[in-house]
């Protein structure tokens, strides 16, 4: 449904976007992650035909983007991280003009029209003013405007950004359901949002692609185990050390002080239990164990994991595409 | 009827008209753009008339015959010559208008991320620019016209309507120039300043100081903007002028759709 090869994009000496490849197939949501300035906006604005890339081909529905921009556009809705909203206009009459932009869509525009408004909640509000709409509702009309003409391909940036919990959920549900007959691309840096929400996930730092696979495949890749959260109090100093030289036990760290003692965070390899070795170590070097859970490694994990420079080695080369259950990490 | 509603560049010249009639701010200026239109004429009319008096009144103590007069004619060319020059400051500001806030509301990047080419938008624009310098002229236009039929003994006819069609013409071609360096940055000043600049220059390459090479000066005189609005406003045709102002309008407009590709481009 969409697809890029091998994007670059420079401003001036600086890399933007680094050798970028994806694919996204109908019925899929897609999330893009990665931390400010990794490049999402400047990905998903190629992507979305707003400006060209400085070398490499987008095709949606089949058609370049580059060589065929009317085509390829009329199959795709795009919702920047800012909704592109008139607040002179009344909510029918700014859907009617997207549509009138967007070439319109087999369907008969008064039928599309009703059907996006329930789809996006906003049926009772037809003849509001778009200024004078809530910010969610503002977000719905953006989701709105990208859906009218029954694109094949959607193309969302950040669009849960800045709203209510209640809000999100409700967004991210209706997003969900778009996927059945859409190929959808999210860009997020919401973690647990993508976690919910994709079936996939391209990590991206500094312009390139470093990781993509489904959040589990990706646990499994980066072969974490689960966190053991320790909350411990006596001579703690030494701990660290202790238990990380014992079998199965990756890396362990003391964070900062949490009410009564310290927490005490412990990383398992894949498929070892490591919680009874680890508390009969704490009870051992005098310390007291007040507390102990243990959970998996969360995609906010696996995130902080492959962006944080220290622990990053130079990436080779990017992936060519990743179709469906492609996963891989790209080092 | 529906499929014509629905052509990209009607819906986009209908959207700037409703968000530029959409403020009671927009008919203030309107009234007071008409008043000021009003208070022109009648004051071009009342000079001409107390001139046309006073050479009436030296005849007569002279003993010589009375001078003949075209007071309507001379008022016509007098009214559209001061609106003309109204244009370089009022056209400027209308096209700078119509491209700056699609930048500053984030709507640039719906357009052109939607299949319309840069002529579709560059056209929704210029439609909706010359609607609104056609609402501002309306009454000069009425005026004009108004003058042609009580006036006795009236204008010829093709001569009274040239005058308000050479405004027009002028108008045309000043908004597909400004145009241009609208569509070229977000900044508001830049984009005015810059259209003024090249308003004025074309306004001014007749009469600037005595050009040494021949061949410039004659250039200067073919480019400038007054020198073929003369005619028109003195009730002469020449298809030279015509093509001149239709000529410069095509130059703007594929100007300006240059000027939205390259935004693509430098992004």
């Amino acid at each position: 449904m969409i697809q890029a090869r091998r994007l670059n994009k420079l401003y001036g000496r600086k890399k933007a976007i680094e050798d970028l490849s994806l694919r996204v197939e109908k019925g899929e949501v897609v999330g893009l992650l990665g931390p400010d300035g990794a490049g999402k906006t400047t990905a998903m604005r190629i992507l979305a035909g707003f400006f060209p890339p400085t070398s490499g081909t987008v095709k949606v529905a089949g058609y370049d983007l580059l060589r065929q921009p009317r085509i390829a556009k009329s199959r795709l809705g795009y919702l920047p991280q800012q909704p592109p909203l008139y607040a002179h206009m009344r909510v029918d009459d700014y859907l009617r003009f997207v549509d009138a932009v967007q070439g319109g869509a087999a369907k008969p525009l008064a039928r599309r029209l009703e059907e996006v408004k329930a789809q996006c909640r906003l049926s009772h509000l037809g003849s509001r003013l778009i200024g004078r709409l809530s910010q969610g509702n503002q977000r719905r009309l953006g989701l709105a405007q990208a859906l009218i003409h029954d694109p094949e391909v959607l193309i969302l940036d950040e669009p849960t950004e800045g709203l209510d919990p209640p809000h999100v959920a409700e967004l991210r549900e209706l997003i969900a359901g778009l996927a059945e007959d859409r190929a959808v691309l999210v860009s997020t840096h919401i973690l647990p949002e993508a976690d919910s929400l994709c079936r996939r996930v391209l990590i991206l730092h500094c312009g390139r692609l470093i990781a993509q696979g489904s959040p589990r495949e990706l646990r499994a890749l980066l072969g974490r185990g689960a966190l053991i959260e320790m909350q411990v109090e006596g001579p703690v100093e030494s701990l660290p050390g202790r238990l990380k030289s014992l079998s199965g036990v990756r890396n362990a760290m003391l964070e900062e002080s949490v009410g009564q003692g310290r927490l005490l965070l412990v990383e398992a390899q894949a498929g070892r239990d490591v919680r009874a070795a680890a508390a009969r170590t704490v009870i051992e070097s005098g310390c007291a164990l007040l507390e102990l859970r243990s959970r998996d490694a969360s995609l906010e994990d696996i995130f902080l994991h492959l962006t944080t420079e220290d622990r990053l080695e130079p990436p080779g080369h990017a992936a060519d595409g990743g179709a469906k259950g492609e996963s891989e990490v790209i080092r | 009827m529906s499929s014509l509603a629905a052509h990209p560049v009607l819906a986009l010249a209908r959207k700037d008209l409703s968000r530029l009639f959409a403020s009671p701010l927009a008919y203030l200026l309107l009234a007071l753009f008409y008043l000021a239109l009003g208070a022109l004429f009648l004051h071009l009319l009342g000079g001409l008339r107390s001139q046309v008096q006073a050479l009436a009144t030296q005849a007569l103590q002279s003993g010589a015959a009375p001078p003949v007069a075209d007071l309507p004619a001379s008022l016509l060319e007098a009214f559209v010559q001061a609106l003309a020059s109204l244009l370089l400051f009022v056209v400027p500001l209308l096209a700078v208008g119509l491209f700056a806030y699609e930048g500053r509301q984030g709507t640039l990047e719906l357009l052109l991320t939607s299949p319309l080419t840069p002529g579709h938008l560059v056209a929704g624009k210029f439609l909706a620019g010359w609607v609104v310098l056609l609402c501002l002229l309306a009454p000069a236009l009425a005026l004009c016209l108004l003058t042609q039929v009580w006036s006795q003994p009236g204008l010829a006819w093709p001569a009274a309507l040239l005058p308000p069609a050479g405004l027009l013409l002028l108008a045309t071609a000043m908004l597909a120039l400004t145009l241009f360096p609208a569509a070229l940055t977000d900044s508001r000043v830049l984009a005015a300043v810059l259209s003024f600049v090249m308003l004025a220059v074309l306004w001014l390459a007749a009469s600037l100081p005595e050009i040494q090479s021949a061949g410039l000066a004659q250039l200067l005189r073919f480019v400038s903007l007054p020198r073929h609005f003369d005619d028109f406003a003195r009730g002469v045709f020449d298809t030279r002028h015509l093509v001149y102002y239709l000529s410069l309008s095509g130059l703007g407009l594929a100007l300006s759709s240059l000027a939205v590709t390259s935004r693509r481009w430098r992004n």
